[in-house]
């Protein structure tokens, strides 16, 4: 990096005097209008100009193919990979700047960003992402996709069971369920002198790949490839006054999101229940937009009022051809009540926020918040067609579903003499639905929390907060459009009454003032009051230990540990009466991470070693009504990993970097282990198997700083 | 034009310019003196930031130089008599004796518009984060705005978050692919959980657009809330879902049939196998959980 000349750095102290008058600051921003900063040389100050670089590259080795290890990562497949990061910026005069930022470059998951601009007036940005997911390596199909369409291999031989399938055996192929994402990105803030500031953000992803979908006929079913040829575009743009006790925004969002296939066809690989249904369409996601303008502000009134709000107005639309009834010839020739649904629904948000401080030690905090959904997609009845195989007696009436979501909150905050917070709060929610069973849920919450001063030396920062909830409705009762298909006694846990019961305790401290400790525990408890059916109750708690210990200047281990459970209880009721079936459900989470950092700063070596245990168990359990219960097989998974790292300054500006990193993960999930594709009779299922893997990376690298 | 704004409380530094504060006699070079790469906390770097600019009149070497944030400096500089402590400085961090209020009243003198207007009153702000609990200024590098080292800096307070982040389906957030940023506002926002954009359904769909509709067929608590069937920062089910299909469904729906019986382990393996526990469960046939645009889609079969 250059230095600047001296007499560079004089003219540009009495730019910035100048500027400073200008520029009206006052408060805590000092100005020094009234001092002489005319020796203000900054002749010691190494200032940035010219170019400074960063350059990581080298090459990794990943030991074997594992889908899920490198799911988000890039790294599933075997063999050697380029490490290419780096940045690379420029300094100009007056404050302009251009900087390359890249990630990654030689994975699935690389990232480039480029910018510039012309610091304090504007800067412009184009960046460019790639994610990889990878769910499943070998999804056993007979189909072969094209587009929107699965298709059977030529001469394909039904049967009423998978097992029977004749030439099912030759026809699997192993076809991975991924898709990868790629985003461009474009931006620019501008902020003239004056007031306002502009900004401008675009972005444009694709996505593509192959999810999973199912097609069923009634009793028929069988796992589907979803085409995943997705468009997505989103637009941000705002203009912001800026005042010395306030601002004003004026912004506008919009999202665009395209799919390149309607409908997903299949060829029913089956025996058709009905003569003639040997396919079947499904809809895929809809082209659909959304678009808001908001207008936000905020003003500080002399002292001691603040005020804050938004009002934001939008609207989400798809509007796509609707397919027929059914694929099925001479079924459902009925005519639609649209040819498209012309589907709208108008959301209107609103927050207000009054901040008011009576005492010098007491705040009050008022907020409200209103959020509506109005769903004005016209409503019709449909002739629909079950499954591609015969016209439902009575037709179907569709639901746009409209709710209206208020919040008020007050709470109030007192600074005790010592520097602790008390603070406590009342709030009151209240949901209006229409098209539901209960029109309106009101909720009422009171909460309390004590913190202590983070100079405090047992508990800097120490805090605990208890807060209790109660929520009630109007009477559950099914609309009439709703039909009454449903138990009388169920209650949908979102809708039903409910206590809600949480207490956290965080607690840092420093017994040594080489040792930091941080114990936090949460609870979290909701007992559904009055349902006899759904959920009941669940029990919530999480508790965690952190610590860092600075052994010596140059060595320092930190770790943690997370217990975490999560419990519920759900009745059902399969005589349609009381209930005579329960279920409880119970997830443990242990999370233990340790890691070891050495830094020799005489001969800049660092030593770094991290383990990371996170190991899971779900437990479902089904009561019967005699009490007898039928406990499935555990759901687990084991995830190990440990890493070795060891970074050596070879020269000043340059670093050469080795690293070992070993996973394993291990999982035993009943919905996916030893079931083959034809292990249900009448379906023909992926055989997809739970993940399991053992990766090995290496890494050589080197950290060059050309220019240093 | 910069934009300022006056902090809650009054602060020190501004009694202080009340009664002529005095600044250095000469700026960063005094300062240099005694604070370089050798001091507890090494500084240079921020002359590879915008901080650090003469040419740019908005940065605070474009005017007061470390005094802009710092305050006047006149007294922590000047002569110290022998025997008496040197007067301080304002100094940034938790530990200090200058207020949080204070700390941040400085950063929002310059940054007000990028904080926005819900700073005041959010949960950061209420629990008296200050701005260096999570930026850092004397580095090149501010390791919260850049994806890849974002989440460390929250997961050092919110530490159960990290612990999430190594469930078996998680946003790849320490992949470094994803920024707790994505989905909220640590400056603060209207919305509840600090989001993004105006509630969590939103908030999804702008990665997730394929689930916003508005369909045919709409699946009541998808157009709600998300969060009814997902946790968004990790799950030991599938998808992120809070639980297991059939019960997560079964919790919601008791129609006489299938969906009200209860599936015993006994359906697991032949010859009881069933489809309401293997594969997707539920959505093997019911596969348009989010909704469905297929006229005859009312039972979210098509």
């Amino acid at each position: 990096m250059n230095r600047k000349h001296p007499r560079e750095r004089q003219r540009a102290a009495g730019t910035a005097q100048a500027a400073l008058v200008a520029c009206a600051l006052f408060g805590v921003i000092t100005t020094g209008a009234d001092t002489d900063t005319s020796e203000w040389a900054c002749s010691q100050c190494p200032l940035a100009a010219g170019w400074d670089s960063q350059f990581d590259f080298g090459l990794g080795y990943v030991s074997d193919d594992a889908y899920k290890f490198g799911d988000y990562r890039g790294l599933d497949d075997e063999g050697a990979y380029l490490i290419g990061s780096g940045d690379f910026r420029y300094w100009g005069d007056n404050g302009q700047y251009w900087e390359i930022v890249a990630n990654d470059l030689g994975l699935d998951s690389r990232e480039l960003q480029l910018a510039g601009g012309r610091e304090g007036l504007y800067r412009l940005r184009v960046s460019y992402d790639e994610l990889p997911r990878r769910r499943f390596d070998s999804a056993l199909s007979p189909f072969t996709r094209e587009a929107g369409t699965l298709s059977l291999p030529a001469g394909w031989v039904s049967a009423g069971a998978s097992s029977l399938l004749p030439g099912l055996d030759a026809a699997l192929r192993p076809v991975g369920i991924e898709h990868d994402r790629k985003t461009w990105g474009l931006g620019l803030d501008f902020t003239p002198p004056g007031r306002l500031h502009y900004a401008l953000e675009l972005r444009h992803e694709d996505r593509d790949g192959t999810g999973i979908r199912s097609g069923s006929f009634i009793s028929q079913f069988a796992q589907l490839f979803e085409p995943i040829d997705y468009r997505s575009d989103e637009l941000d743009a705002s203009v912001t006054w800026v005042a010395p006790n306030g601002q004003l925004k004026l912004g506008y969002y919009g999202s665009w999101f395209a799919n390149s296939n309607t409908t997903l066809r299949w060829q029913n690989p089956f025996t058709p229940l009905l003569p003639g249904v040997d396919q079947g369409r499904l809809a895929l996601p809809p082209d659909n937009q959304a678009h808001q303008l908001s207008l936000s502000g905020s003003y500080r009134w002399a002292g001691h009022t603040r005020f804050s709000g938004s009002l934001t107005g939008g609207r989400l639309s798809q509007n796509d051809t609707l397919t027929g009834y059914t694929i099925t010839p001479g079924l459902g020739d009925q005519t639609l009540p649209f040819q498209s649904l012309d589907a709208e629904v108008d959301t209107t948000r609103l927050h207000l926020r009054i901040i008011n401080r009576p005492r010098k030690r007491l705040r009050l905090t008022l907020d409200y918040n209103y959020d509506e959904r109005d769903n004005t997609t016209p409503v019709a009845f449909f002739d629909t067609v079950q499954s591609d195989l015969f016209v439902q007696t009575d037709p179907r009436r569709n639901l746009p579903y409209s709710f209206e979501r208020q919040k008020w909150r007050l709470h109030g905050s007192y600074r005790l003499r010592d520097g602790a917070r008390l603070s406590a709060g009342f709030d009151h929610k209240r949901i209006d639905r229409d098209l539901q069973e209960v029109a309106r849920t009101e909720e009422d919450a009171l909460w309390v929390k004590l913190r202590l001063p983070r100079t405090f030396s047992l508990a800097s920062g120490a805090s605990v907060k208890f807060f209790f909830s109660e929520r009630d409705g109007s009477s559950y009762r099914a609309p009439e459009e709703l039909g009454t298909f449903q138990n009388p006694l169920l209650r949908k846990f979102n809708l039903a009454d409910r206590d809600r019961t949480q207490a956290e305790l965080n607690w840092p401290l420093s017994p040594h003032e080489r040792v930091d400790l941080t114990l936090n525990l949460t609870t979290s408890d909701d007992d559904y009051t009055n349902s006899a059916l759904g959920l009941l109750e669940t029990e919530w708690m999480n508790i965690l230990v952190d610590g860092a210990v600075r052994m010596s200047d140059r060595l320092s281990i930190h770790g943690s540990y997370s217990h975490e459970t999560y419990d519920s209880r759900q009745a059902g009721s399969q005589s349609f009466g009381m209930a005579d079936w329960l279920a409880d459900s119970e997830d443990t989470i242990d999370t233990s991470m340790l890691g070891v950092g050495w830094h020799d700063l005489d001969r800049d070596l660092r030593l770094g070693l991290d383990f990371v245990y996170a190991s899971s168990e779900s437990d479902i359990a089904l009561i019967s009504a005699g009490g007898v219960a039928s406990v499935f097989p555990e759901l687990i998974t084991r995830l190990k990993s440990a890493t070795l790292f060891v970074d050596y300054a070879v020269r000043e500006n340059l670093r050469v970097r080795g690293s070992v990193w070993y996973e394993r993960f291990r999982s035993d999930d009943w919905m996916l282990d030893d079931v083959g594709v034809t292990q249900l009779p009448s379906a023909l299922l992926f055989g997809l198997q739970s993940s399991a893997y053992n990766v090995t990376v290496l890494g050589v690298s080197f950290t060059w700083q050309p220019g240093g | 034009m910069c934009a300022c704004l006056l902090p809650l409380a009054t602060s020190s530094a501004q009694q202080e310019d009340q009664d002529a504060p005095v600044f250095s006699n000469r700026g960063a070079d005094t300062c240099l003196r005694c604070h370089d790469e050798d001091s507890e906390v090494p500084v240079l770097d921020i002359f590879k930031t915008p901080h650090g600019s003469t040419g740019n009149q908005r940065a605070a070497f474009g005017r007061m130089q470390c005094e802009t944030c710092h305050g006047p400096g006149g007294a922590h500089t000047g002569r110290v008599r022998r025997g008496k402590e040197r007067p301080g400085i304002r100094k940034f961090g938790a530990t200090g004796k200058t207020p949080i209020a204070e700390q941040n009243g400085v950063c929002s003198g310059c940054h007000e518009q990028a904080i926005g207007v819900a700073w005041h009153g959010g949960a950061h702000e209420s629990n008296d984060i200050a701005c260096v609990d999570c930026h850092s200024v004397h580095v090149q590098r501010d390791p919260v705005l850049n994806k890849k080292t974002q989440a460390d800096t929250c997961f050092a307070c919110h530490k159960e978050q990290r612990a999430e982040s190594y469930k078996a389906s998680v946003h790849p957030l320490r992949y470094g692919k994803m920024a707790c940023t994505d989905c909220h506002d640590a400056h603060g926002s209207d919305s509840e959980f600090e989001l993004t954009r105006d509630n969590t359904n939103d908030t999804c769909y702008t990665c997730h657009a394929e689930k916003r509709g508005p369909f045919l067929w709409e699946h009541a608590p998808v157009a709600e809330d998300c969060s009814l069937c997902h946790k968004p920062h990790g799950s030991n089910h599938p998808a992120l879902l809070t639980k297991r299909a059939p019960l997560l469904c079964q919790e919601c729906h008791s129609q006489e049939g299938h969906p009200s019986v209860p599936h015993t382990p006994a359906a697991l393996t032949p010859p009881g196998a069933s489809g309401f526990l293997l594969g997707n469960s539920c959505t093997n046939c019911h596969t348009q959980v989010h909704g469905s645009n297929h006229p005859s889609g009312s039972g979210l079969t098509r």
